[in-house]
């Protein structure tokens, strides 16, 4: 899947902390165009399209909280395209209403309902893409606007209508914009800085580490390699009886160093949790990257630490069709409370946004998650 | 990515986005009500509305000046300033529409919520909600004065009261979001170091295997095929040698840890050239053309897997490609360098190579891609093998091409 330069998919946890905001925006906004729709009963030449408006602007509300939930993360531009458009529509159908009547652009709530959904969509949608929906929409309800000044009753020039129309929604899909934008460049660059402390953590335990992996060589060599080597070395002759020691000796080494080498980094994690290893034949959980595997190792840890995980029913399989290669995890959790809304939630947000086609089912005790990438 | 901002950084940076966002608000105010003042100005010639200009003029020099420097003296100065500029904007439209109910107008509203946009300084939420309805109280008395002055009359500004009420609960709520710390974050920060260590141990584990089987297996094997009787003095020496490092030094740890500060090394005094050396003695006829210079540009982890991966090419020709003969060409370019070993021989398919498939699997192949760089094999049975070693080269700058 191609990542898209937003805050939940740079910090899908942080956006997952930050939702009540998208549901008081959610509630907040059929609320204002309610209580400024009765304000302006008045003004309304046709309830029927004024009702259809509210109707819409449900629908707008709807349509945020459907598409920042974690279940369904990332927030596609086809979700946006829906927020926006049915904003739009909402006020549309509302300056149509009060086609005849409207006194005053200033107390529409149109543009202000517009402005808004874009506001909600800062953590969620690339800041570019919210600038240009909210330039493109401000041009439209301006455009539209100048149709309307036949009703207004203020003595002013049509352009200065279209600019209060339009200042909502300029205002806040450009705040929506810089708030995104300022947010994502500071985790980018907190990041890197994050990163270089991590490699240099690494770098630093590189000593221990090279010391423990060549204990564990020097014990294979102490079992056989070290004491034949010395007898040989000690006799000054080689018999045959040597010859065939050294063959057998050698091709012992080499299966454990071939199982050793052909062990990845998910197969370790495996073992740590469920006792034994994935079922990876092709070794295809080398080619995930490091963001993909982070997120895969958190997740299993995290199944892992439910306190109703049984680590005997772990089962992890890759396989690849083409280029994809799908991840296939079954874990058994006794627990009778739905385990997708609790601790291990987070998680499976994470893998949302760094893995495609992302399927979990919980059917107690069975949590089965499947997820795909394409393999570079 | 998923590695989110910890938790104790999250109020900070929020609070700069949220100045941030509030400037942007600021300046689209200030841009319309310039526009409308220009466009009124000339469908109204008989009025002077231009003066407004002015004020909104240095309104804006504020507020980039408060962008820059988020401090409580600027967001002070900002306000000052501001407020100075709506009373200067309250006059001049009273003046010019005498009578009116101006004090919510158009204009001024923009001109009230700009300063209500002031974002604030410092981090907490209290902080900045009183900056916000400090810029509103700003706004509201600059306006009241020019009311009284002119004689206009004063009305409570809707637009700017919304404006105060939805940033303010809007800092709230930001700010009660945030407070809710995520218990996964941390787990993501340990599973991504945990990562790092998993990546660096397996580097280390197949540098370990890439050595165990140019020693220790080598050795092994050599002794499986001499002929029985007394032990070589050669075969000794190196047996002896395996015992000594392997065991009794932290062979892993030289190999791992050398970084590349001796980015250059020259032709002759180069792993490869010792490679070539040592094959040539050992009987083989070594050929090396191309630009052998080029070799100065691997950095020393890199000069050195180069090396041994020839010296198991070298070794394959000797014993597997039924020829005393082998060809060693070296290309350079500014990314890369290039190592081309080339034999006449037998040739042989890679995945008819045996089982264990160590030696160009491990000391060839995963060696080079443990250094970012690629191998390839072009081989045809009886009619030779060429291995095409490829990897990045050093900049000028002396670090390494990733």
């Amino acid at each position: 899947m191609s990542a898209e330069r937003t805050f939940q998919q740079l910090d899908p946890l942080g956006v997952l902390i930050g939702r009540p905001m998208t549901y008081l925006a959610a509630a907040g906004i059929p609320v204002y165009a309610s209580t400024m729709t009765w304000f302006n009963r008045f003004d309304i030449d046709f309830p029927l399209l004024a009702v259809a408006a509210l109707a819409v602007v449900a629908v707008t509300s709807a349509a945020l909280v459907y598409g920042s939930s974690p279940l369904r993360a990332p927030f596609t531009l086809r979700m946006h395209a829906l927020v926006s458009g049915a904003a739009a529509l909402a006020y549309v159908l509302s300056a149509l209403s009060m086609w005849r009547s409207n006194g005053y652009v200033r107390d529409d709530w149109g543009p202000l309902v517009i402005g808004l959904a874009l506001l909600s969509l800062s953590q969620y949608r690339p800041p570019k893409e919210i600038a240009s929906t909210g330039l493109a929409l401000a041009l439209f309800v301006g455009l539209f606007t100048l149709l309307q000044t036949h009703s207004f009753l203020t003595v002013t020039p049509d352009i200065v209508f279209a600019l209060v129309a339009m200042l909502p929604i300029l205002a806040l899909s450009l705040a929506s914009a810089a708030f995104g934008e300022h947010l994502i460049n500071d985790l980018v660059r907190w990041r890197r800085r994050a990163q270089e402390a991590v490699s240099s953590y690494a770098t630093q335990n590189t000593g221990w580490i090279a010391r423990s992996v060549q204990q564990d060589r020097v014990t294979i060599l102490n079992q056989e390699v070290v004491p034949f080597f010395a007898e040989v070395l000690q006799r000054g002759i080689i018999s045959d009886e040597d010859r065939q020691r050294a063959r057998r000796i050698s091709d012992a080494i080499r299966v454990i160093m071939v199982a050793e080498v052909d062990r990845t980094w998910l197969d370790s994690i495996v073992e740590q949790v469920a006792g034994h290893a994935s079922d990876d034949p092709n070794r295809l959980a080398v080619s995930m990257t490091m963001d993909q595997r982070t997120a895969t190792r958190a997740a299993i840890v995290a199944i892992a630490q439910h306190p109703a995980f049984s680590a005997r029913a772990f089962d992890l399989s890759i396989r690849a069709v083409d280029s994809v290669v799908t991840i296939s995890v079954r874990a058994t959790l006794e627990t009778g409370d739905n385990v997708l809304r609790g601790q291990i939630a987070p998680y499976l947000a994470v893998i949302r946004v760094v893995f495609s086609d992302v399927k979990v089912e919980f059917s107690s005790p069975t949590l089965a998650l499947r997820f795909s990438y394409e393999q570079r | 990515m998923s590695l989110g901002l910890p938790v104790h950084l999250v109020p900070h940076h929020v609070r700069r986005a949220y100045a941030k966002a509030a400037h942007i608000v600021a300046l689209v105010c200030i841009l319309t009500a310039v526009f409308a003042v220009i466009a009124i100005q000339s469908a109204q010639t008989d009025r002077i509305l231009w003066p407004i200009l002015i004020a909104f003029g240095v309104m804006l020099a504020a507020l980039w000046q408060l962008d820059r420097h988020r401090t409580p003296f600027y967001n002070a100065a900002y306000l000052a300033v501001g407020g100075a500029c709506v009373y200067w904007v309250s006059v001049v439209a009273m003046s010019e529409f005498p009578g009116a109910e101006l004090s919510d107008n158009f204009i001024l509203s923009m001109a009230k919520v700009a300063l209500i946009m002031v974002g604030g300084a410092g981090v907490r939420t209290i902080t900045g909600i009183a900056w916000t309805v400090g810029g509103g109280l700003v706004a509201g008395l600059a306006t009241f004065i020019a009311t009284e002055q002119t004689g206009s009359t004063f009305v409570i500004d809707g637009t700017a009261v919304a404006a105060v009420v939805l940033f303010s609960a809007l800092q709230v709520g930001l700010t009660l979001t945030r407070m809710r710390g995520p218990s996964a974050q941390p787990n993501l920060h340990r599973a991504a170091r945990d990562e790092q260590l998993s990546a660096m141990r397996y580097r280390i584990e197949v540098k370990a295997a890439a050595i165990m089987h140019d020693t220790v297996l080598n050795h092994l094997a050599a002794i499986a095929n001499a002929p029985a009787g007394e032990l070589q003095q050669s075969l000794r020496g190196q047996v002896d040698r395996d015992l000594e490092v392997l065991v009794g030094e932290e062979w892993l740890l030289d190999a791992d840890g050398a970084p590349d500060q001796q980015a250059h090394v020259d032709w002759r005094t180069s792993p490869l050239f010792k490679v070539v050396d040592e094959s040539r003695q050992l009987g083989l006829e070594v050929e090396v053309s191309g630009d052998l210079a080029a070799v100065s540009r691997l950095g020393v982890e890199r000069a050195t897997a180069v090396a041994l991966a020839t010296k198991q090419c070298l070794v394959n020709v000797s014993r597997h490609a039924g020829t005393d003969r082998a060809e060693l060409v070296v290309y350079g370019s500014d990314r890369e360098v290039s190592v081309m070993v080339i034999d006449t021989g037998k040739g042989f398919s890679e995945e008819e190579t045996g089982s264990d498939r160590l030696g160009l699997r491990q000391s060839v192949r995963r060696r080079i891609e443990n250094v970012g760089g690629s191998v390839q094999v072009w081989s045809t049975p009886g009619k030779g093998t060429s291995v095409m070693i490829r990897v990045p080269a050093v900049d000028r700058a002396g670090t390494q091409t990733p």
